[in-house]
């Protein structure tokens, strides 16, 4: 039989919970209506009873009984009222706060600590969200892909890639990022800015914030004087109006008029682009599309094909569209294409860098949380009298549990607040810190990831340093402690054993990361005194371009820079002046692609490949590059008639190892009548070898270098102009701007700077990491060492009575002193020896971060556990002074 | 906010609750407490508290709501009335309540 009771349905509860919730918000002014309903009720009931006779008195008593417990129908009407879990935890939260603004020492020590932890974690999570987790600015990025072989496609590829490939939905191609002078608005600048196949913008899916995109008929040329300006270069120039469309612009002296505006944030190809111009094909001309090699590819993948799959098919059309060049192809050319997401291809080889940091910087918040679970303990013990009487009251285990969590929650979301604060403002310091070609700079940003994850972080850090003190407290064993009148579980009966493995730990973390930072340092070091192979002192360069177009009119463009030189020299202060076509460690190289005599090559093979510089005969002299065999460039070399070129020893030694290569020819394949014939008439010939250098980085290998006169056919607009001077890059600057235009008024002057400042810039990424990590392995150390002296002044202090005691049998004071010094020592023993294991093992995850030492280094590995110990010595130094300082008498009567 | 085995009582007093707001119209806790005390003859002497609870329950459920308003003794006092669902409850309410007293009477009523 089933008896149904009045009960409540599913609305019932419903609205019975929403009214228990909406009560939380009003239970002061709901108590206070409460009570004057109780009041009103005795108040009715006293009056019926004084009309039925009864005296004042009796009446109100009469009613007041007939009422029952007031208190008590309070109590039940105020549970029934509100959320009882929910007051708990409020009772909790005020009792904690209580807590710790009691102790404020130990407050600000473990909110500081925690937030120090988390701000770091939350300031290397703000870079990865930023640089690797955020979408880019187009719709559906994630079908965007590039495609790419180690060099650039001409045009013509790029089209037959379109005609053949289905992989994709659009398909295009977009060429260099490299700077052009750029006149028509106000005076001539140097800008950035990059050719794209006129489809590149449905490829990408945006839309322009202002005009118009290329149509189809850009691609053809003649149609194609028209230009796309990125949003922040529209802004700047033309301060955002919408005049601009229709404007003429001269780009390397060709005019063109300016369509449509990029929409904001859209950084394409690269974040300084600030133009970009349609890539046009030369109408009915078979020869022209297969020409310039400048492009690379960048498709939008059809919904269901995956990057892996476009990439088979790219290889497969490899060998059937090679045939539609009108030259024969080395087979090697382009034979491996890689189709990479577009995400992944703009953040490249940052992502292993923020990975390892982030890994340093989560270390250094566990070493945090070690720090605060241990202060946590300390505390702990000095309330285990406090915990013993509430469990021997009859508080449940799990009360006292959540009520530690609680307070644990409590720091984690102080710290987790004040850690953000503290990413918030180190973040400008951190965006400095990165090398200037990280990937994405400009949109490091604190989004609403970063909040989550600091949230996520600080109440995961809280339960983990909460737990091991909360469950500790709440074990049985505590009700030995009342038995047991002062004597302590934590203090004595375990020994500290928990907080000392937890000290332990901290300090082997401390050595994970401080000697990752130390290997990272020694690389680092090590790189500073790598000699580039070339002298860097009182070295200024400038960067001289003349309009693109300028060239056209043979031999003006080698003038013009001859006749820069004489003029510079002469100039007050500088001594001396030559010209190159690329300078050495800046990622801009000329790629030299010949054929050597002796080296016979089948047309479908490649040709051989060194890095080609176009200088005036005195760079050698300049850049201190000695001679080792025949003799080196002279000016009469700049006729052309001579054919002499000079190569680095490397070069030769690879070629002609055991003949002399003075003499040898050379060809370059542009030379060539066809693939792989070599005409030694037409060919260069070597006149000398010179010392080698690190042109590309400070940490690559010496690579095949060929010097070449500055020729009327091998002539550019753009050369780097190279200044002895005692004056430094900020004063010469001045004399550049007025000298260059002197010669030729079109001609622009940028990227003034020391060699030095170059050569040092190619290590930045390697100089970044390694502040950042002796940063955090700093950080490790100094909560480390907190942690070390919190744990040994919490020991000497929980011994004084035994320290007294030794004293009083005849213990001399340097006795105690180096008693405690050694348990320090022994700690810090024990955890590096321990950090040191995990070390070994991690190191060589860093390989590829290290340059030329071994990833387990002596000399680190040496020197970590000695800092280690020194550190150790020096927290528990004033613990160790106080303990020896013991007065017997005193410590024996305390207590 | 479980059931307990109370709930068979409870829901007795919430039934004369609603009854009597249904029959009396709004009236204030005293009120309902009286006239409860009265309609039992005295019988049932409940403390006058217990009211209170069952009053916030139903109130939170949105069977009645209240009012601070003036007795005829012209004293402040909140009045409950009852609502809209509470006056469609009170008819389930009842035919529960005839089900299980009619199920008790069966067991009370000697067999013949």
């Amino acid at each position: 039989m089933h008896i149904q009771l009045p009960s409540q349905n599913t609305m019932d509860r419903f609205r019975t919970l929403r009214n228990r919730i909406a009560s939380l918000f009003s239970a002061r002014k709901l108590d206070a209506d409460l009570e004057e309903e109780l009041r009103s009720h005795i108040d009715l009931a006293t009056e019926e009873n004084l009309n039925r006779g009864l005296s004042p008195s009796e009446a109100r008593t009469a009613a007041l009984r007939r009422f029952g417990g007031v208190t008590q129908i309070q109590e039940t009407y105020r549970k029934q009222r509100g959320l009882p879990a929910f007051e708990v935890v409020n009772r909790d939260l005020r009792f904690g706060l209580r807590q710790l603004y009691k102790s404020p020492g130990f407050a600000i020590t473990a909110v500081l600590t925690l937030a120090l932890g988390v701000g770091a974690n939350t300031a290397i999570f703000t870079l990865i969200d930023s640089i690797v987790l955020r979408p880019l600015p187009f719709p559906h990025q994630d079908r965007l892909v590039t495609v790419t072989t180690g060099g650039f496609f001409p045009k013509g590829w790029i089209r037959a890639l379109q005609q053949n490939s289905t992989s994709f939905t659009s398909l295009s191609g977009y060429g260099r990022n490299t700077e052009s002078n750029v006149t028509g608005t106000n005076s001539a600048e140097r800008v950035f800015g990059s050719s794209v196949t006129t489809n590149t913008f449905d490829t990408l899916g945006i839309h322009p914030a202002l005009g118009s995109f290329f149509t189809s008929d850009n691609a053809i040329q003649g149609e194609d004087n028209v230009v796309v300006l990125s949003y922040g270069y529209w802004r700047d120039r033309f301060a955002g109006s919408s005049d601009a469309i229709g404007r003429i612009i001269r780009i390397d002296g060709v005019s063109r008029r300016i369509l449509g505006v990029m929409p904001p944030g859209v950084q394409f190809p690269d974040a300084d682009t600030r133009f970009v111009i349609p890539v046009a094909f030369k109408g009915g001309d078979p020869i022209d599309p297969w020409f310039n090699f400048d492009l690379e590819g960048i498709g939008r993948l059809k919904d269901g094909v995956s990057p892996a799959s476009a990439q088979a098919e790219q290889r497969r059309l490899h060998n059937q569209l090679l045939p539609l060049f009108p030259w024969r192809m080395p087979d090697i050319w382009d034979s491996n294409p890689s189709v990479t997401s577009l995400l992944d291809a703009v953040v490249g080889d940052t992502r292993p860098k923020l990975v390892l940091l982030f890994a340093a910087v989560s270390l250094v918040l566990l070493i945090a949380c070690a720090n605060v679970a241990n202060l946590m303990l300390a505390k702990a013990a000095s309330r285990e009298r406090e915990m013993a009487i509430r469990s021997a009251l009859g508080a449940a285990r799990k009360r006292i549990v959540s009520q530690l969590l609680i307070e644990s929650l409590l720091i984690g979301a102080l710290a987790g607040i004040t850690g953000l604060g503290v990413a918030y403002a180190s973040l400008r310091g951190l965006t400095l810190i990165l090398p200037s070609d990280t990937p994405r700079l400009g949109d490091i940003g604190l989004h609403w990831h970063v909040f989550l994850f600091a949230g996520i972080a600080s109440v995961l850090t809280s339960i983990l340093f909460g737990l091991v003190p909360a469950l500790k407290m709440s074990s049985p064993d505590l009700q030995n402690t009342l038995r047991s009148g002062s004597l302590s579980v934590i203090g004595k009966g375990a020994k500290f054993r928990v907080s000392m493995a937890l000290v332990i730990g901290q300090i082997a973390l401390s050595v994970v990361v401080i000697t990752t930072a130390g290997l990272l340092l020694r690389s680092l070091y090590g790189l500073s005194h790598v000699n580039p192979g070339f002298t860097t002192a009182r070295v200024v360069t400038a960067e001289v371009a003349l309009d693109a177009s300028a060239c056209q009119q043979h031999g003006h463009c080698q003038a013009f820079f001859q006749q820069l030189v004489r003029q510079l020299r002469g100039d007050a202060g500088i001594e001396d002046a030559a010209v190159v076509s690329t300078l050495p460690m800046t990622g801009n190289n000329f790629n030299y692609i010949y054929d050597a005599e002796g080296y016979p090559r089948d047309p479908i093979q490649g040709a051989k490949l060194a890095t080609g510089r176009n200088i005036s005969a005195n760079y050698f002299s300049f850049m201190g590059l000695r001679l080792l065999q025949g003799r080196l460039l002279t000016d009469s070399d700049e006729t052309g008639t001579s054919r002499a070129v000079v190569i680095s020893q490397h070069m030769a030694q690879s070629l002609w190892p055991n003949h002399n290569p003075i003499g040898k020819h050379i060809l370059s394949v542009g030379d060539e009548t066809g693939p792989g014939i070599f005409n030694p008439e037409k060919a260069s010939i070597i006149v000398g070898v010179v010392s080698n250098t690190h042109h590309d980085a400070l940490q690559s290998t010496f690579g095949d270098e060929v010097y070449l006169p500055v020729l009327q056919k091998t002539e550019t607009s753009v050369m780097n102009i190279l200044i002895r001077s005692e004056l430094p890059a900020s004063q010469l600057t001045p004399i550049l701007r007025n000298t260059v235009p002197s010669v030729d008024p079109s001609a622009l002057v940028t990227h003034v700077r020391s060699l030095d400042q170059i050569v040092a810039s190619s290590v930045s990424s390697t100089r970044a990491l390694t502040v950042l990590l002796l940063g955090f392995g700093a950080l490790a150390l100094g909560v480390g060492v907190i942690g070390v002296y919190s744990l040994i002044a919490y020991i000497v202090n929980w011994r004084t009575r035994e320290i007294g005691i030794r004293l009083a049998l005849g213990a001399s004071r340097w006795e105690i002193l180096t008693h405690i010094l050694k348990q320090s020592m022994a700690l810090s023993i024990m955890g590096s020896f321990a950090g040191l294991v995990v070390a070994m093992a991690a190191a060589r995850l860093l390989k590829s971060f290290l340059f030329e030492i071994n990833p387990i280094d002596p000399l680190t590995f040496c020197a970590v556990p000695i800092l280690m110990l020194l550190l150790a010595i020096i927290a528990a130094w004033i613990p160790a002074r106080r303990a020896a300082s013991v007065d017997p008498m005193n410590a024996l009567r305390a207590d | 906010m479980g059931e307990t085995k109370s709930d068979v009582l409870q829901g007795t007093l919430d039934l004369m609750v609603l009854k009597t707001l249904e029959s009396m119209g709004p009236l204030h806790g005293y009120g309902i407490a009286r006239r409860i005390e009265q309609v039992s003859d005295n019988a049932l002497s409940l403390n006058q508290g217990t009211i209170y609870p069952a009053l916030l329950r139903l109130e939170q459920r949105g069977w009645i709501k209240s009012e601070w308003g003036l007795s005829d003794t012209n004293r402040r006092a909140k009045f409950y009335s009852l609502s809209r669902i509470g006056r469609r409850q009170i008819e389930m309410e009842t035919e529960n309540w005839e089900r299980v007293a009619a199920t008790m009477a069966r067991f009370l009523t000697p067999s013949q």
